[in-house]
């Protein structure tokens, strides 16, 4: 992951012989900072997962709920599944609501990713592209808010 | 919780191999997710396929993050063919919650035999010649070029058939809302062998899109409630460990052993849920 090669930076420029003036000024920036989201929400899910799975393996789930492994294996939810109940069982110091958060943090990285990409080609006037990518942030946006209610 | 514990132990290391496995063949280890949970952990198939997705956004995200940078992934023409995949995996979310355990067995089983074979036929793939840009391709400026490690340059390359790959992509998607899966498969099959993409862009490409239309079904499964944190928490992290590991050596190095044992794998496994579906019914 950490490898660097000075003759894979350099930018790719003639690349479209048909078409000289819908080249985007430089493609090199866009795919850095998309690398960078991608990177970003992954890590951070994947700390706030980590965090909520190693306390829920040490602590075991709050004081006073009696779900077993069976129960958790066969669908039982230990907090109410809504963006609210999930920041509602944090707030109640249950572990396992932190694990939801992460998952759902995690979901979200590519919608983040898909977002910035309609910024970007925004920002390249390349206006065909910044309306599929729009396309594409609502279709999902719509998935990821639980339309199915 | 020593019960708990030990079973999510064992789940993250089995999630490593699967993601590690899954990453130097250039699938995704997504697929191999399910079969692990149901076959080997005895898990309900909707919970497996619910842990799947988010472990393929996991996986995918990881492995892209890597590609993007190096200048493998075509973005232009992942984010056209996301909009096929998208819908598609919206529609695959909803289907799924229709059809009972043994046809979710059967299914996965074909599209497990169905994934072997561009396996095959990737075993001596470079980059395909006489290819032309067509219509929609030059329209929307799709061409590129991408750095070839073993070649030592830029190989500039076009971009055929959108079309055919966008409806293909439509369906590849489908199958990813249905069973939890990133469909790499489909997906590079699509850009492979209908766009004509060098085998490199395609698998870079697809992965770029797997987390997107994962994310397009994910949100459906997590607030159905068929996300259960204990399953997909340890999977998710084992998957992302494996898959991110494995990413780091597939630019170096293009591997026709790991692919072949992927292979073997793939059959065995197709025939164990095949079995299983036909079972439950």
């Amino acid at each position: 992951m950490t490898r660097e090669d000075p003759q894979q930076r350099q930018p790719v420029a003639e690349s479209r012989p048909d078409q000289p003036d819908a080249a985007p000024p430089a493609s090199h920036p866009m795919e850095i900072w998309i690398s960078y989201a991608l990177r970003l929400g992954v890590s951070l899910a994947g700390i706030v997962i980590a965090i909520g799975i190693l306390v829920f393996g040490v602590l075991g789930p709050r004081t006073g709920e009696h779900i077993s492994i069976h129960d958790y294996l066969h669908g039982q939810h230990p907090i109410a599944l809504s963006p609210a109940g999930v920041f509602r069982g944090i707030g109640n110091g249950e572990p396992l609501a932190v694990v939801y958060l992460g998952l759902f943090l995690l979901i979200l990285t590519p919608v983040l990713r898909v977002a910035m990409t309609v910024f970007l080609f925004g920002a390249q006037r390349e206006w065909v592209f910044t309306l599929i990518t729009a396309i594409v942030l609502g279709v999902l946006i719509l998935g990821v808010v639980g339309l199915t209610g | 919780m020593l019960g708990v514990d030990a079973f999510m132990a064992t789940m993250f290391v089995a999630a490593v191999a699967a993601g590690l496995l899954g990453a130097l063949a250039g699938l995704g280890g997504g697929i191999l997710i399910v079969p692990l949970l149901t076959i080997g952990f005895g898990l309900d198939i909707r919970f497996a396929i619910g842990a799947s997705i988010i472990s393929v956004i996991a996986t995918s995200s990881g492995a892209a993050a890597a590609y993007v940078r190096d200048h493998l992934t075509n973005i232009r023409v992942g984010m056209l063919l996301e909009l096929a995949t998208t819908f598609g995996a919206v529609t695959g979310a909803y289907v799924a919650a229709l059809l009972n355990a043994s046809v979710l067995f059967i299914l996965f089983g074909l599209v497990l035999l169905f994934s072997v074979l561009p396996t095959i036929s990737k075993l001596g793939e470079d980059v395909p010649a006489d290819v032309e840009d067509d219509w929609l391709s030059g329209r929307l400026g799709l061409a590129s070029t991408y750095p070839d490690r073993s070649l030592g340059r830029e190989v500039p390359y076009r971009v055929s058939r959108v079309p055919l790959g966008f409806g293909m992509m439509y369906v590849a998607g489908v199958v990813s809302g249905l069973l939890g899966i990133g469909s790499g498969a489909l997906k590079v099959l699509a850009m492979d062998t209908a766009m004509r993409l060098p085998m490199k862009v395609s698998t870079a490409t697809s992965n770029f899109m797997i987390g997107v239309t994962a994310a397009a079904s994910a949100g459906i499964y997590f607030w159905r409630g068929d996300v259960l944190p204990v399953v997909a928490a340890p999977v998710a992290l084992g998957v992302l460990v494996g898959a991110t590991t494995g990413a780091a050596f597939l630019v170096r190095f293009n591997n026709r052993t790991v692919r072949l044992i992927f292979l073997v794998v793939l059959v065995v496994v197709a025939i164990e849920m095949l079995w299983r579906g036909a079972g439950v019914a």
